[in-house]
């Protein structure tokens, strides 16, 4: 009998973090790229002219993006070394779980970032750390949601052709941007201390978007992996 | 073309408008068939390395 | 079926030798097109009056909304050949999918340009990232990503797998997009523009732009049909390629 959708789901997702945390390079990599993010945008910005509150949440998603796309680049090159794809495709298991799975692991990957980047942000640029860091939090999940579907499954895509470094934030960063527009204005509201009514039809492009592209990406990855 | 004093006179826009439209359908036609006309002679010049 | 090849090197025989099918790429339908474009100009040009508030430059309305109509068209040719791909595997679907794409970009460019020179006298500003034109953005990024990654995927299969998903994952998003548009347009203040309300168009201006319209999707079928003939000559010639090379 095949083991169910949701067990092979986590299998894999562990499989793929265990691989990820024996070496922890990639994650450690991901994390100075995004806390150098931060940094960097604190030079390009004017104090005088723009407020912090006001800039805070464009370089939160700016990084979030970026940092994204990075862990999602090293997400299928895990398996390109000895073809270990084929043992995976190889077994009983449902190609939709591989996807889910994957996609679990890039999540957590992804979480992992943002618990070192959101306070970042908020300590460099003087945000009220009660007040904001849980609805930081919230909406950096639920965005990362939409963010990992989509690019996990362009990832696989990428690995398998020329031009995969170039071709991942190509075909990507289009799909992010309803994801960043809804968590940014939602964010900015919400800091601004706006009535959580009037950030509502942002959060609400958001979530519409997590469980369209969950559900699509998860039934197209079938597709991808066909031999 | 006569404007009496009346609208701002916007034609230059205009002009290179229309003139890029024409270039940009023009210049794609013309790529189209260059690649069309490369294919043949590759066709051509293999199908005389056959015949010889 | 006849098979004509475009006088080049006059050497026909050879080519219908080679069995590969050479319809002329450009043909009746083509020129029909480019008659039509021609006098869509001359009538836009010659035979239309200046609009009274926007100048001369109003005009250029007719050539961007055609293009952005039929960029639209190709756009929806794509999507619809990416799902029929994926159900029934027929590389025809996919073919055509990828000449819709190439030609849909040119169209897209079009839209680009041709709206900035639109904007500036009229709105007074480059760019704006109103509705039609943040969605056409998105839409040329969407087509230039489907068309990169069709040049980086070599097997033919898998090429034809991975665009479909593309053409069909993009197809979603772009409700997304244009939301979100909508959103930023309707909840955050404008800078004040120049932006008059479309007038009723008095009747010679909305049949100058029925015509180019007309003229504008016409010459986009022809080049996607021109541009199909020329992927199967050259699908021909690969596969002719990939047998000479097993035999070798």
């Amino acid at each position: 009998m095949r083991p169910s959708l949701l067990s092979t789901t986590w299998v894999i997702a562990r499989k793929d973090l265990a691989i990820e945390f024996r070496t922890r390079t990639a994650f450690l990599a991901v994390l100075v790229f995004a806390v150098l993010g931060i940094a960097t945008f604190y030079f390009a910005w004017d104090a005088t002219a723009v407020a912090a509150i006001d800039l805070a949440p464009g370089v939160l998603w700016v990084i979030f993006t970026f940092s994204g796309l990075l862990s999602l680049q090293r997400s299928f090159g895990v398996e390109l070394a000895d073809r270990a794809m084929d043992g995976l495709l190889l077994a009983p298991i449902d190609r939709e779980a591989i996807f889910l799975g994957k996609a679990l692991a890039n999540l957590l990957f992804v979480a992992g970032i943002l618990i070192v980047t959101v306070p970042s942000v908020a300590l460099l640029y003087n945000l009220p750390l009660g007040r904001t860091l849980p609805i930081l939090f919230a909406i950096a999940l639920i965005a990362a949601v939409g963010l990992v579907a989509v690019g996990t499954l362009f990832s696989a895509m990428a690995a398998n052709t020329r031009l995969a470094e170039l071709l991942l934030p190509m075909l990507s960063l289009p799909f992010f941007v309803p994801i960043v527009y809804g968590a940014a204005q939602t964010t900015s509201m919400l800091l601004a201390g706006r009535p959580v009514a009037e950030a509502w039809p942002f959060m609400k492009i958001l979530i519409a978007f997590d469980l369209v592209f969950l559900t699509a990406c998860t039934l197209t990855f079938p597709y991808i992996l066909e031999e | 073309m006569l404007q009496s004093g009346g609208p701002p006179d916007t034609s230059a826009y205009y002009h290179v408008a229309y003139a890029w439209a024409a270039v940009l359908y023009a210049g794609y036609s013309a790529i189209l068939w260059a690649r069309a006309r490369r294919l043949r002679q590759r066709l051509a010049a293999r199908a005389r390395a056959a015949g010889s | 079926m006849t098979t004509r090849a475009l006088p080049d090197d006059g050497d026909e025989a050879t080519l219908v030798n080679a069995g590969v099918e050479t319809r002329p790429l450009f043909d009746w339908l083509f020129g029909v097109a480019v008659a039509a474009m021609v006098a869509a100009y001359v009538r836009a040009v010659f035979f239309t009056p200046i609009e009274a508030l926007q100048g001369a430059a109003q005009k250029i309305y007719y050539v961007h909304v055609s293009a952005a109509l039929s960029a639209y068209l190709a756009l929806g040719v794509v999507a619809l050949m990416s799902i029929v791909y994926l159900w029934l595997r027929d590389e025809r679907a996919d073919r055509l999918a990828e000449s819709a794409g190439e030609v849909a970009l040119v169209f897209l460019t079009a839209v680009l340009t041709t709206g900035p020179l639109w904007g500036k006298p009229i709105w007074g500003t480059w760019w704006t990232w109103d509705a039609r034109l943040t969605l056409t953005l998105f839409l040329w990024f969407l087509t230039a990503g489907y068309l990169v990654l069709r040049g980086a995927v070599d097997e033919p299969a898998m090429r034809a797998r991975y665009s479909a998903v593309i053409g069909i994952l993009a197809a979603l998003l772009i409700p997304f997009i244009h939301l979100s548009v909508y959103l930023f347009n309707t909840l955050h203040p404008k800078p004040i523009l120049l932006k008059p309300d479309r007038p009723s168009m008095p009747n010679e201006m909305v049949v100058t732009f029925a015509g180019f319209f007309v003229a504008c999707a016409l010459l986009c079928i022809a080049l996607i049909r021109a541009r199909y003939r020329y992927g199967l000559a050259r699908d021909a010639v690969r596969a002719m390629d990939a047998a000479s090379a097993e035999d070798e």
